[in-house]
């Protein structure tokens, strides 16, 4: 085909008025539903955390919000990777996120008896915590994929490990609705392994799906 | 260069956005006539040859096309134009090192074969590489090629426009030349 024939059947293809869905709300959507998925699983299929009864500890408020940091930086970041000249950097929302653990999880440290630390920080759930947390990301990862892939991601690797941090972030948040671990130390250990294999798999599969 | 027309291409592409044909249409033709200047020397510094231009900038209308809803109206087009440029160019520099590397891969299997292969039938060639294809563009292939469906016939099972076939069809085609060429080398 000439690229006269192209441009006359693109131009065909054009339609009247209706525009196509810009990414912003199709990410928008796609995480809403993601974390919709995932909170309904943990809501109805995972006990209550034991220390929610009490209020909200220090334990979950700085896990709150170390998460909700990472994840809004990391939904910026997906939606601006989603453009193929955008340039962004995840780098600030991760190093911000983990600051605020750090703050956390010294505060713990200095509160705790030093031969109180290795029980913390390995729990009785360390496993379960760690799986759970990872595959329950995984209706986040995908609903953040398929939207970054309508848009076009000339880095699609970073994309990916940006959606990878984003439904880590959204579902270590969500989390604490069940976790039995009142520990910020556990949190900062197992939690974040998980976000980092979630990273490194929306890495992997940014590569993969985010062609166009 | 690109930045002089800057102003225009906005404008054709704000037009087309809200569905104007002719505006795209005056798009599209400046930028097929625009771009091979800026794809070529491109091409030729990753060491590959002038004659590929041309697929570029189709490569180029057709994701400008299938991805325009990504530039925002507010932001200048050129960079994103630039971005796309740079993308489909390091694209086909990606599959023709692959491709080389499959040329060496199967040169090196044949001199180690020390006895004649039977050469497979074509069609189950072609039924093997139409399998690896996209989803849409299996279908349309399948449709027009092996079952022999009118356009029109394939448009209405598929429920898509008619000029849809035809972009698939000439994308599928595209990505079956360059499997093929693999093959036969």
């Amino acid at each position: 085909m000439s690229s006269e024939e192209l441009i006359t059947r693109l131009v065909a293809e054009l339609p009247a008025s209706r525009r196509q869905w810009p990414v912003s709300r199709l990410l928008g959507a796609a995480i809403a539903l993601g974390s919709a998925v995932t909170f309904s699983v943990i809501w109805f299929m995972f006990t209550r955390s034991p220390h929610l009864a009490h209020g909200v500890s220090t334990t979950i408020a700085f896990t709150v919000v170390a998460a909700l940091t990472l994840a809004a930086g990391t939904y910026r970041a997906s939606l601006t990777l989603s453009r193929p000249e955008a340039e962004a950097n995840i780098t600030w929302p991760v190093l911000l996120a983990a600051l605020i653990l750090i703050t956390g999880v010294a505060l713990e440290l200095g509160s705790t008896p030093p031969h109180l630390w290795v029980s913390r920080l390995i729990g009785t759930h360390a496993l379960g915590c760690f799986i759970s947390v990872t595959l329950l990301a995984l209706p986040i990862l995908f609903a953040a994929l398929f939207a970054i892939r309508h848009g076009a991601a000339a880095r699609p690797t970073q994309a990916g490990v940006a959606a990878g941090l984003l439904a880590g972030s959204i579902t270590g948040a969500l989390y604490e609705i069940h976790c039995p671990e009142n520990s910020l130390l556990f949190v900062a250990v197992w939690h974040v392994a998980a976000i980092v294999v979630l990273a490194g798999l929306g890495s992997y599969l940014g590569r993969r799906l985010l062609y166009w | 260069m690109m930045k002089d027309r800057e102003k225009e291409w906005v404008e054709f592409m704000q037009a087309a956005n809200r569905g104007c044909k002719p505006s795209y249409s005056r798009l599209l033709t400046a930028l097929a006539s625009a771009l091979p200047p800026i794809i070529s020397p491109n091409l030729a510094r990753l060491g590959l040859p002038s004659g590929d231009t041309e697929d570029v900038v189709q490569e180029v209308l057709l994701a400008i096309h299938s991805k325009r809803h990504t530039w925002d109206e507010s932001r200048p087009f050129t960079p994103w134009l630039r971005a796309i440029v740079r993308h489909k160019v390091l694209d086909l520099a990606r599959q023709r090192y692959k491709q080389s590397e499959a040329v060496i891969a199967s040169a090196l299997d044949r001199v180690e074969t020390t006895e004649a292969e039977e050469e497979p039938q074509s069609m189950i060639l072609v039924e093997r590489h139409v399998d690896g294809l996209p989803k849409q563009q299996r279908n349309v292939v399948r449709a027009l090629v092996l079952e022999g469906a009118s356009v029109q016939e394939t448009a209405t099972r598929l429920k898509i426009s008619k000029n849809t076939v035809y972009v698939t069809l000439h994308r599928a085609m595209k990505g079956l030349v360059a499997k093929f060429g693999i093959e036969n080398e």
